[in-house]
């Protein structure tokens, strides 16, 4: 005889079991598997924000700034050549 | 005082095979216009190690665990716990206010041998590489700004290792795992992730 699951009391581990989400599982659009990761939804904060977050100081912002200028990263606005500082100018007194 | 949303902490190994995973968590977690946080802020002589930890987490409004290095360590040869007691401070932290906590693993259904308690709570698969990570965090987050596709993540990523690579030989370092180079990293990713129009100008 078969039971439904569903109705069982006792384990069914001998029974014919019945898949107990059948009837959900079977209307279309819906899922057994529940949704894997509920987002995290992050309000974008600015650089600056940012930075003072983690506690960038401005020996912080310096180094890179002179880092991304010698790899070329910081450009003129007006012509985007890489503004490269020159060789030791860090270290000249103005 | 943190905005919550955007601070994210970081429970991750801090050793040489992981500093490109390191790179692009804050590569792409910058583009989402997030605020990385790791145990580096917090000084490892300081009193009050742990309430501090605990308050660093508590002030994030979630948190990603990488608990992908199970190997046995230094010269006792025995595991380290740091990383999995930190996953149950967040747990426990999230258990009483909005804090959201994801777990990263390497290896797929190895978390069910290492840590079974979590049975229930998947954990995202990042393969050890950039590409897992940068899928992970779209994955776990999500910004009310512009989302940025794979493709500008594994540019950010490979600009921001280039530059962290120049940042630590100008300090004599070898590998990226101190406070400052963690900041002025973050610092580099929010520039590169402005430069892409992914976050405002202030």
């Amino acid at each position: 005889m078969v039971r439904d699951a569903s109705t069982l009391e006792e384990p069914c581990y001998h029974a014919v079991m019945k898949e107990a989400a059948a009837p959900l599982a079977k209307q279309p659009g819906t899922s057994t598997r529940k949704a894997r990761t509920k987002k995290h939804i992050v309000t974008p904060g600015t650089v600056e924000q940012i930075s003072r977050g983690v506690g960038v100081t401005k020996r912080d912002i310096a180094l890179v700034t002179k880092v991304l200028s010698e790899l070329g990263y910081v450009r003129d606005e007006k012509s985007g050549a890489p503004i490269r500082p020159r060789r030791g100018s860090e270290n000249r007194k103005s | 005082m943190l905005l919550a949303d955007r601070a994210v902490f970081l429970n991750i190994p801090f050793d040489s095979k992981y500093r490109p995973l390191f790179i692009a968590l804050i590569a792409g977690l910058a583009a989402l216009g997030s605020e990385p946080h790791c145990v580096l802020e917090v000084p490892s002589a300081g009193r009050n190690r742990l309430d501090r930890i605990y308050g660093l987490i508590e002030s994030c409004g979630s948190s990603i665990h990488d608990l992908s290095r199970v190997s046995l360590s230094g010269k006792l040869r025995v595991p380290r716990f740091n990383m999995p007691f930190e996953l149950g401070l967040a747990y426990s932290i999230g258990r009483r206010q909005d804090h959201s906590f994801f777990v990263l693993e390497r290896v797929p259904h190895r978390l069910q041998a290492t840590l079974s308690d979590l049975n229930g709570h998947d954990p995202h698969i990042h393969h050890g590489t950039q590409d897992g990570i940068y899928r992970c965090i779209l994955d776990c987050f999500g910004t009310s700004g512009r989302e940025p596709s794979i493709t500008t993540l594994r540019s950010l990523g490979r600009r921001l290792g280039q530059v962290v690579a120049k940042l630590e030989r100008e300090q004599a370092l070898r590998d990226p795992f101190h406070p400052y180079v963690f900041r002025q990293a973050v610092r580099v990713a929010a520039e590169f992730a402005q430069a892409e129009g992914l976050l405002r100008f202030s």
